[in-house]
């Protein structure tokens, strides 16, 4: 039984329609929080899950919406007083107004950590307080976020107590993921922090609670609250009690999400009961469903391919679905019986491996070089890629490449000497990923690579075969577009230093582009 | 087990490893030294079998095609020494100039060897003189040339060359064939153009590679015909014959010999042949052709039969 039945039935007389009003929603994810502090793994793809969510089912329009992440305090206080520029002509217009404000990363010591900046939660919370937005909701998912609402002296409560009124709410809500004392956790296995998690769970529709096909902030916060506390109770840093200040005047509740606008969504019937839970195509959780028989739950997802999994038991039930425009049913008998140990999701938090296949040139800046020495060459290679293995968004790599080419031979006073090559190339990678967005990856990095050379002189055998080995350290530049479940396609550049050294001691450099598919194991 | 500062040591040598003999330079040196198959004499064998001849056969032509066979065996076996270094790479690199070696020659124990060739450009960087040297010797003796080289242009396939062999030192080492000269020979060629030209003196060396002393030359076109000069080794009563051959591609050609007997005689006969290397003209006033059986003066076949030659 959900903790929230008395305030549905208010949620349902009061609720009042996202699409009634302009909203504006600033979303920050912020991996890093400076000195003391280790590098959140999953804050910037919480912030991406909630800014998707927003404004695919929180009406708020793109470009009402900012999505912030590694950005400073400064640009995060330029953000909300743009926001509240476009929110002051809306209200000129004569719209209702409401903004939300959604932070995932590093607070402490009574601060948000932007990177090696800081933005004091009070200032966030009088700028929230002072925004001219009709509601403001602050939706804070952080180590002892649960401060911005101690002025009210404010106790982890499961639900809000929302009053029934036929006017329009107005006024601040600050919702935390943990109390003042407590901290955010996250978990590997939901490949997000618990409470951004449950958060989004319900905004996708498990905290329907009323079943309306709305989610109200009600909804969502008593949803989160339970199960926060319940996915946290057996962790090592203990439960975690999200908290929130309600300060709203007039009555009413805010509708969070609308679900039937939306174009595809997963559809639980009401005979089945059990949690549910969604992955996405590198087999990490969307969403979760905890859902009892009686009532149909219905999950608003953008158009994708998903895993449904299930335990029953000692076994799984898991099933593929293919979200499009129509509503798809997850019926238990429509979901594959398998054993415990073929969990899809199994591995999830470990280091995701991949292998790249790629085909490219190299290219040598000296002129000199080029001829004969170092001439263009094609290449193909493979790389195996381990990311998020040293760290977060980290990744390394081992890449083999082969290639050659055949060139002239021009010295001075010489008929040209036609020459073939064979080069062998490999080295190990060090990058950082960056999400630009749910499906494009730029990364950059350094690698320490080896490169052989052979040479021959077809038509000359007076000449001998000659050959090179030197180490060629290097940068490397990467963009990576998933197309497929499995699939990526991969733009990679290089940047490399050479030390020539027979005929000559000689720094050169050379670029080598290359464009390939990567195929990732296992997720 | 490996201390810290090995391991430190071992990482800094990988760091810092680029090797190979990768250089466009070595090629530039390498061009510049003459093949084998650059350096040969080519003299046309003609229709293969030997059919009966009507005048008889140009034993003449066949000593030439016996001479430049035994030239070529010379040149390579000389040119053979420079080659070995295309098989390593140089030892050091300066910037005009490459030495191999010394290393230890396989074939005669206990000598060494040891090539240096340097090079000059002119003022646009173009190489327009190689010099190189190939000296040996039987440690802890002195370093003794035995090939010294001059060659003009930048690739040894179109230039113009000389080379000294110095017999008389590879003998004193021990390192020479029991058929060599005992004295330097000289090798000059031009490539530059039509005719190809190579030039063996071995005037100082009677019975060098098995030859008489002489200056043997020979000039070869591009469409096949040439000009070989060379000698014959005294007959019975003593008179050797220098020969100026002039021959076509096909083989066939025509002979001048001028002929240098004990008792004062010198004076010239001429011959012709065909394809099949039997003779179809001769003018012998000595009677040194077998074909002439001693009759003098000697005058078999047509002169018509002589080929348009020089």
């Amino acid at each position: 039984m959900k903790p929230c039945s008395a305030l549905c039935v208010a949620a349902l007389l009061a609720a009042l329609p996202a699409s009634a009003e302009r909203r504006f929603a600033l979303v920050i994810g912020d991996p890093k929080g400076g000195a003391g502090t280790r590098p959140l793994r999953y804050a910037e793809r919480d912030a991406r899950r909630i800014h998707g969510i927003l404004t695919r089912l929180g009406g708020v329009r793109e470009d009402d919406a900012r999505l912030l992440t590694s950005a400073s305090a400064e640009e995060v206080r330029a953000a909300m007083a743009d926001l509240d520029l476009k929110t002051q002509a809306a209200k000129a217009q004569g719209e209702e107004t409401l903004l939300i404000v959604y932070y995932s990363g590093h607070a402490k010591d009574g601060d948000l950590r932007l990177g090696d900046s800081r933005l004091p939660l009070a200032d966030l919370r009088e700028a929230l307080r002072n925004s001219s937005a009709d509601v403001r909701i602050g939706l804070l998912d952080s180590c002892q976020s649960g401060a911005i609402t101690r002025s009210k002296g404010v106790r982890p409560v499961p639900a809000f107590d929302v009053q029934a009124s036929s006017t329009r709410p107005h006024g601040l809500v600050l919702i935390a993921s943990s109390s003042a004392d407590e901290e955010s956790q996250e978990s590997d296995e939901l490949s997000g922090s618990f409470f951004t998690h449950y958060l989004a769970s319900g905004l996708l529709g498990d905290a329907d609670a009323s079943g309306d096909g709305k989610v109200t902030l009600a909804e969502a916060y008593a949803y989160a609250y339970s199960r926060t506390v319940g996915g946290t109770a057996e962790t090592r840093a203990g439960a975690q009690h999200p908290v929130y200040l309600y300060d709203l005047g007039g009555a009413g509740d805010v509708v969070l999400t609308e679900l039937s606008p939306a174009r595809g969504a997963l559809v639980f019937p009401a005979g089945d009961e059990g949690v549910y839970v969604v992955l996405d195509g590198s087999r990490r959780a969307v969403a979760e469903v905890a859902k009892s028989r009686g009532g149909e739950r219905r999950l608003a997802l953008a158009p994708g391919r998903y895993l449904v999994k299930k335990r029953d038991g000692d076994v799984l039930l898991v099933g593929e679905m293919h979200v499009e425009e129509a509503a798809i049913e997850v019926a238990d008998a429509r979901l594959t019986r398998r054993p415990l140990s073929d969990d899809p999701q199994k591995g999830a938090s470990g280091p995701r491996w991949s292998m790249l296949g790629s085909l490219g040139g190299q290219l040598f800046f000296d002129q000199a070089a080029r001829n004969g020495l170092f001439p263009p060459a094609a290449l193909a290679g493979a790389e195996l890629t381990a990311r998020d293995d040293l760290g977060h968004e980290l990744a390394w790599g081992i890449d083999f490449a082969v290639g050659g080419g055949s060139a002239n031979l021009k010295l001075p006073g010489v008929t040209p000497i036609g020459l073939r090559f064979v080069e062998l190339g490999g080295g190990a990678s060090l990058w950082r990923d960056v999400g630009l967005t749910d499906s494009l990856t730029a990364s950059f990095g350094a690698r320490v690579a080896f490169l052989s050379i052979w040479r021959t002189f077809p038509g000359h055998p007076e000449l001998p075969r000659q050959n090179f080995f030197t180490l060629t350290p290097g940068i490397e530049t990467m963009f990576s577009w998933r197309f497929g479940e499995r699939l990526s396609a991969v733009v990679r550049g290089r940047l490399n230093y050479l030390f020539y050294n027979v005929d000559q001691n000689q720094s050169l450099g050379f670029v080598e582009l290359a464009a390939g598919v990567d195929y990732a194991f296992g997720r | 087990m490996r201390s810290a500062a090995e391991r430190r040591l071992a990482v800094a040598i990988a760091l810092a490893c680029a090797c190979g003999n990768l250089s466009n330079e070595d090629v530039a040196y390498l061009e510049a030294i003459p093949q084998r198959g650059a350096l040969r004499l080519s003299v046309p064998a003609g229709a293969s079998g030997q059919p009966a001849c009507a005048i008889g056969p140009a034993d003449v032509w066949t000593s030439a095609r016996t001479t430049g066979d035994a030239i070529n065996a010379g040149l390579d076996g000389i040119l053979a020494m420079v080659e070995t270094i295309r098989g390593f790479p140089p030892s050091t690199r300066a910037p005009d100039q490459r030495t191999w070696g010394p290393w230890p020659d396989q074939s005669h124990p206990g000598v060494q060897a040891r090539v240096v060739i340097a090079r000059e450009l002119d003022a646009q960087g173009v190489p327009w003189r190689w010099i190189y040297t190939f000296a040996a010797r039987r440690p802890p003796g002195d370093w003794l040339p035995i090939l010294e080289g001059e060659f003009f242009g930048a690739q040894a396939r179109d230039g113009v060359g000389r080379l000294v062999i110095h017999f008389e030192n590879s003998r004193a080492l021990g390192i020479a064939n029991p058929k060599d000269p005992t004295f330097p020979g000289r090798l000059y060629y031009d490539l530059t153009g039509d005719p190809r030209t190579i030039s063996l003196d071995l005037t100082d060396n009677p019975l060098g590679f098995g030859l008489v002393g002489f200056d043997y030359f020979w000039a070869g076109y591009n469409d096949g015909h040439g000009r070989f000069d060379y000698a014959l080794p005294p007959d019975a009563n003593g008179c050797r014959a220098e020969v100026t051959t002039w021959f076509t591609a096909a083989g066939n050609g025509k002979g001048a010999l001028h002929i240098h007997c004990p008792l004062v005689v010198d004076g010239y006969s001429n011959i012709c042949w065909d394809q099949s290397s039997c003779l179809t003209y001769v003018d012998d006033p000595f009677a040194v052709i077998a074909a002439c059986n001693g009759v003098k003066p000697c005058k078999l076949g047509n002169a018509a039969s002589c080929p348009a030659l020089p």
